[in-house]
């Protein structure tokens, strides 16, 4: 991976962004600006239905920020001219911590840049830019690549929550294969979307198992009703098992048989064994 | 290479491993015993060629202590290719027999059997300038290996030899070329030299007595390992690895060549004269030209004229694809016969270029170009009258993202202004498909966001599993650009790797394409 660029370059003027992890909740607005290219229709609001599909920000397109900010918001973009400082204002007014500036301009290509604006610092935090061929339009695909390097990973990282509630103290609690601990027990904050399995277990009782799908940013309640073994259903008494283990067991000596026995054919008249080895 | 004792190792092998009787055909696979045997095989797949209407056999077998069973086989089959595969069915070990030859009881059939490797080569430009043109010096760097038989990602550093402008397989044998680089245009000069590589270990040994002039293009080996073909940017060359020596076969500019071995065993050279470019507009002087090398059939000589831009053999035929006509046909030492048509090829807006050919078991895979950027492959049947669907195996338009360098997060996506296949081989007698391309990117300045004007050029190996299109190695080894203009803040870029892809460790592993090849590839 070679580094390349002009020996006397300048570097340094704006200062790389130490980041944190900013808050994967925060208030996003999404801007458009046009330097006289009516090129990509609606890519501001794809940008924005690509950001509430992977992340979990509060996103505001132009229309929903217009309409909080006012009319003039057209105006002052237009005013500010792409500088992140100017634009930083109109999201510091919304009461947004970024706001995500998409330019498009045209120079023989279309040129798509975007850039992500600290409301705060008023400085760009990160950008990706793109030539498209005249009449190009970006798949969703390049659109969500775009999004992943504008933001940082932990924007993408999304959970549920799953709270857990047996009508027993004591009861080990296993999500998803991992043990969770006993009962009662604190809701759990899990990655999102996914489904877990559930099992709520305690001896002498018989165990309570389910399958929950968790959606991003969601809540999901599991009443895990446990109740003494005693009456227990036809496949747990003890002569069916042993039945069952008597077919594996019978099952696995087919196998045997058949993996051990000898297979090879006579040789036909006419044909040729052929043998081979490795050497 | 110890095979001679096999039936006495049979013999003693004979209370594990199946019975050796009079009459039974000892299939030898030979493996080197030294540090590039195959391993982790458990299984062999045996594919057994008969003459028509017998056709093809498939059988494959368990290796219990190094011995096999295939059952029984119609006497009448000619040739065998064997895989050696592991407990999740990937090819570790494929070699095949050079010459046919009807199989009787009694008899030994020694097939070579090696690694799946692909080797890549070429040269290093740097930028040793300091202003926004850049100044470049030519070197020649090692070559860079692929072994498919692990599960390690490329990354550069299995290198071999010190100076490879070129690699050729021929069967279960191994050459490069080494040859003088010029500055600052890079081009190769002075005699190229050809010395042997060992596929046991990877040494390479000493130069072979022939030399060839002009810049080398491409080459090609004959199953046996006995006879090479090269092309320079003067000749045509013979090289005859026995003896030693290099002899022109025809004067004039081959870029592509490819050696055919017939069924009665004669072997010839076919190529390709005067290919053109594919991008821009179709040229159709590329020459087709046949050379016999082992019989007395006569010189080389010129059978077609066209838009041909690749060649590949299998089965003792040869094949080409015509970029201009958007075919696929089969040419003799006197003729091209009846072309397939490839649906979506041609010259015309939105029509792809055929431009890169292997064959594999009557299996045909071409390399599409599509302007301005996309690069795909596709499989069909070599027969002119098949009536199988050709089937898209891959398809991709070349973009390649760059970082500004100690600005983290700020990056620019290029889409490549030109996208070019520059070899295409078939690995593993079918399992593999390999293909390099080349691909040059312009990002205009873009003032709103600092980024200057920059150009960039990427080369890559993709090696794809031959059936479903997955892809099994993707490695960028070269990528370089140049900065023309800057604005302030940012300086230095560099190239980013997505997912899936893998790059050179460092710079001092990474090096062009000039060449691609695998042991017993097929192109």
């Amino acid at each position: 991976m070679r580094v390349f660029g002009l020996a006397f370059a300048v570097l340094a003027s704006l200062a790389q962004l130490a980041h944190g992890d900013p808050d994967p909740k925060r208030k996003v607005i999404v801007l458009e600006y046009r330097a006289g290219s009516s090129a990509l229709p609606g890519i501001a609001a794809r940008v924005v239905a690509a950001l509430s599909k992977q992340t979990s920000l509060h996103v505001l397109g132009q229309d929903q920020t217009r309409a909080v900010y006012g009319d003039h918001l057209d105006q002052v973009l237009v005013k500010c001219a792409g500088e992140a400082g100017c634009v930083a204002r109109i999201g510091q007014k919304i009461g947004a911590a970024e706001v995500i500036l998409i330019g498009i301009s045209e120079l023989g290509d279309v040129i798509l840049t975007i850039q992500r604006i600290d409301v705060a610092k008023r400085e760009v935090a990160s950008r990706v830019a793109d030539s498209l061929a005249a009449g190009g339009v970006p798949s969703d695909a390049q659109i969500a690549g775009y999004t992943t390097r504008l933001l940082p990973p932990t924007d993408f990282l999304r959970f549920g929550v799953i709270d857990i509630v047996a009508n027993l103290s004591g009861a080990a609690v296993t999500v998803g294969g991992e043990p969770r601990g006993l009962t009662p027990i604190e809701a759990l904050k899990l990655h999102a979307p996914a489904t877990y399995e559930i099992r709520v277990d305690k001896a002498g009782y018989v165990p309570f198992t389910t399958k929950v799908a968790l959606p991003p940013d969601g809540e999901i309640k599991v009443e895990a009703q446990l109740s003494r073994r005693g009456t227990e259903a036809w496949y747990q008494h003890w002569y069916v098992l042993a039945a069952a283990s008597l077919v594996v067991a019978g099952a696995g000596g087919t196998a045997i048989y058949f993996g051990t026995r000898d297979t090879s054919p006579a040789i036909p008249p006419g044909e040729l064994g052929i043998k081979g080895s490795i050497q | 290479m110890k095979w001679l004792g096999v039936l006495a190792l049979l013999g003693a092998c004979g209370e594990n491993g199946p019975p050796v009787q009079a009459g039974d055909v000892s299939l030898v696979l030979d493996i080197p015993n030294s540090v590039l045997d195959p391993r982790g095989y458990t299984s062999v797949e045996v594919i057994l060629h008969g003459p028509p209407p017998l056709g093809d056999v498939v059988r494959s077998a368990k290796i219990t202590d190094g011995t096999f069973d295939l059952g029984t086989i119609d006497p009448s089959m000619v040739s065998v290719e064997a895989t050696l595969r592991n407990d999740s069915g990937a090819a570790v070990g494929y070699g095949r027999t050079a010459a046919a030859a009807a199989f009787a009881g009694g008899s030994e059939v020694v097939v070579p059997v090696r690694r799946p490797i692909a080797y890549i080569s070429g040269t290093v430009s740097r930028d040793i300038g300091t202003g926004q043109t850049p100044v470049l010096h030519w070197t020649q760097a090692p070559a860079t290996f692929s072994d498919l038989s692990v599960s390690a990602s490329s990354d550069g550093k299995t290198q071999i030899g010190s100076q490879a402008v070129l690699m050729i397989a021929a069967g279960a044998n191994l050459y490069m070329i080494t040859q003088a680089t010029s500055d600052p245009t890079g081009l190769l000069m002075g005699p190229a030299k050809l010395l042997p590589v060992s596929t046991a270990d990877h040494q390479v040994g000493l130069a072979l007595a022939g030399q060839m002039t002009g810049a080398v293009l491409d080459g090609a080996g004959s199953d046996d390992g006995s006879a090479l073909a090269i092309g320079t940017t003067t000749q045509l060359f013979a090289v005859d690895t026995i003896a030693g020596t290099a002899r022109p076969l025809a004067d004039g500019s081959f870029a592509r060549v490819a050696i055919v071995t017939t069924a009665t065993g004669e072997i010839d050279v076919v190529a390709i004269k005067n290919r053109g470019p594919t991008t821009g507009a179709c040229s159709t002087a590329a020459e087709l030209w046949w050379a016999p090398l082992t019989s007395d059939a006569g010189p080389a000589h010129l059978v077609a004229t066209g838009g041909f831009a690749d060649l590949a053999t299998d089965g003792g035929r040869a094949y080409y694809v015509d970029a201009c006509k958007g075919e696929l046909g089969e040419v003799t030492a006197t003729a091209i016969l009846t072309p397939r048509l490839i649906p979506g090829t041609g010259t015309g807006p939105g029509l792809a270029k055929p431009t890169a050919l292997a064959v594999s078991n009557g299996q045909a895979y071409v390399g599409l170009e599509t302007q301005p950027a996309t690069t795909g492959l596709l499989v069909a049947s070599v027969t002119a009258t098949a009536m199988d669907e050709p089937r898209v195996l891959w398809s991709e338009t070349a973009q390649q993202v760059v970082n500004a360098v100690g600005y983290d997060g700020v990056q620019r996506q290029l889409s490549a202004s030109s996208a070019v296949i520059a070899h295409l081989e078939v690995g593993a007698g079918g399992d593999y498909v390999a293909l390099t391309t080349s691909a040059h990117f312009h990002g205009a300045p873009v003032l709103a966001a600092n980024f200057p004007d920059i150009t960039i050029d990427t080369e890559e190996l993709r090696v794809f599993d031959a059936s479903t299109g997955g892809v099994v190695q993707r490695y960028r080894s070269w990528c370089d650009g140049v900065v023309r203009s800057t604005f302030g803040d940012i300086g230095p870029w560099d190239c980013a790797s997505t997912a899936g892809q893998t790059a050179a460790a460092a710079p001092t592993y990474e090096h062009h394409i000039n060449s691609m090849t695998f042991l017993f590839g097929k192109k």
